[in-house]
């Protein structure tokens, strides 16, 4: 086997497997910190590619779209905000049952939303002129936007992790995770915690949605298949883990990038085996903890 | 300081406290002894608003607070040192210690990392990473108390420190308490062993089925020998 092809095959599967942890990590951090697991977040990863297709069309301009992606994630946060104050908050308490009918409802209304506004037909968006073509690596060619995900992901899961670790709000969020009545009467203020933290993992994933689907076509109702890629991406990892989600994304972007080159009539199936073969073996999750 | 009158707590449909009535004044160390499920855990889960009362009033420096948040009640200067010790396990030593004090801001305290591991040499000597799972029973309760402590209250809710801890540990943490005294800090503290009761308080409370059965010093109790034998175990 070419060396050089190899290579290539391990970038995209890198850029690949760090744009799923970027999507997937906002879902476990709603999870741990609120106990809520939000079908719904494929859904607003779609809205942020919608929103940033918008943004391109009305600012477009090549110099922007850095700043249009992060106001993407940004706006769809401030979404997250509304839906935890007016929803989400009403079901803490509640049987997870009605986490699913909430979520699984805003699915609806949010795919139903991007089809009223944005029409069914697929959007495409312009890539500024910087990203498109590609770079020569080990002598092979490998797409500039690609290597652009996956140091723009690497960066933002630094972020997050020094959000997590370093900041008062990270550890105020991992100490609610852990234990919500003590944390409480330690003086802090745990329903605004959750808002905060459910605004910023839906931020990442309007984030992840306008900077992972920007190279490929967008339609209402991808939100589905990308939440199921995403949960695979957890469920490997271990719930509440984002050490495993990081590992279990990388682990499926790698197998998918050599899947597609090697194995392409499997390809789509890929996850799952995974999913499937790991839980065999750990039905916890690669880092989750037993219980 | 503290006063509390006439409260009723429920455990969702369980009738717990029938009307309990305590008062502790500045710089008072006041035990609250009785029995498992007399109703200990309950009345300072009530005082600290994690249980809402039904009926009845809580008074902190003379305001009510009956009725507020916990939150609310530790940013007002009450502090709660829960029962079988609820450290963070995910958070290390340092970042244990450190929640407390986000409430805080950036002001001045009393109370800072320094203060506390002269408290708790033993804390210092595990190491700021280590974390909250990795200690033992006796180096979590410290961490639990230290961590109020961190949150710079005049006055502490103290659940059953010594339970479940060796005698050695029971000796150094009443120690512990008593500096804490001596810092000028009021205690309430919920006790089964007398024996840590008589260390570190003078005044006493006995409840029993969720009622006060006897209020007086820690000495008369003692001499009450009908009364010791029936709710507390020595």
């Amino acid at each position: 086997m070419d060396p050089g092809i190899l290579l290539i095959d391990l970038l995209n599967g890198l850029s690949r497997g760090m744009l799923y942890f970027l999507m997937a990590s906002g879902l476990n951090l709603v999870f741990s910190v609120l106990g809520i697991i939000n079908f719904a977040h494929g859904s607003l990863i779609m809205l942020g590619a919608y929103f940033t297709w918008t943004l391109l069309q009305v600012i477009g301009g090549d110099w922007s779209f850095i700043v249009i992606i992060i106001l993407s994630g940004g706006i769809v946060g401030v979404i997250g905000i509304l839906i935890e104050i007016f929803f989400v908050r009403r079901i803490y308490e509640s049987e997870h049952l009605y986490q699913l009918l909430l979520t699984f409802a805003l699915i609806m209304i949010i795919d139903g939303l991007v089809l009223e506004i944005w029409g069914g037909q697929p959007r495409s968006m312009l890539l500024p002129r910087y990203f498109l073509g590609a770079v020569s690596i080990a002598g092979r060619p490998f797409p500039k936007y690609s290597l652009f995900i996956l140091f723009g992901s690497i960066a933002i899961a630094i972020l997050v992790w020094l959000f997590l670790y370093r900041t008062k709000f990270g550890k105020a969020s991992r100490a609610a995770a852990a234990d919500v009545e003590i944390t409480s009467a330690l003086g802090i203020n745990v329903p605004y915690v959750y808002c905060g933290m459910f605004a910023i993992g839906v931020a990442l994933a309007g984030f992840s949605g306008g900077l992972g689907l920007a190279m490929s076509s967008i339609t209402p109702g991808m939100g589905a298949h990308i939440a199921v890629t995403c949960f695979a991406v957890i469920v490997i990892g271990g719930l509440g883990s984002l050490t495993g989600t990081l590992i279990a994304a990388l682990i499926l972007g790698i197998f998918e990038a050599f899947g597609d080159h090697y194995f392409p009539q499997v390809a789509m199936a890929l996850p799952f085996i995974i999913m499937a073969l790991i839980l065999l073996a750990r039905p916890q999750g690669l880092l989750g903890r037993n219980e | 300081m503290l006063e509390i009158k006439d409260i009723h707590s429920y455990y969702g449909s369980s009738y717990i406290l029938q009307g309990v009535s305590l008062k502790i004044k500045r710089s008072e160390v006041v035990s609250l002894v009785g029995r498992n499920g007399a109703g200990k855990t309950t009345t300072l889960k009530s005082i600290m608003g994690i249980v809402r009362p039904a009926q009845g009033s809580v008074k902190f420096k003379g305001a009510e607070i009956c009725g507020l948040k916990p939150y609310q009640i530790a940013r007002l200067g009450l502090g709660y040192v829960p029962e079988d010790r609820r450290i963070y396990p995910n958070l290390t030593l340092k970042e244990n210690l450190e929640v407390a004090q986000i409430k805080l801001g950036s002001s001045k305290t009393k109370w800072n990392f320094e203060k506390v591991y002269q408290f708790f040499p033993q804390l210092k000597a595990l190491g700021e990473g280590r974390l909250g799972s990795n200690m033992s029973g006796g180096e979590q309760q410290m961490l639990t108390i230290a961590r109020t402590l961190m949150g710079n209250p005049e006055f502490i809710l103290l659940d059953e420190p010594s339970e479940g801890l060796a005698p050695l540990v029971v000796s150094a943490l009443a120690d512990a308490v008593n500096e804490i005294k001596v810092e000028g800090v009021s205690i309430l503290l919920s006790e089964q062993n007398m024996k840590f009761a008589t260390k570190t308080t003078t005044k006493s409370y006995v409840i029993d089925g969720g009622k006060i059965s006897f209020e007086g010093t820690i000495e008369d109790l003692m001499k009450n020998e009908e009364l010791v034998k029936e709710h507390i175990t020595l």
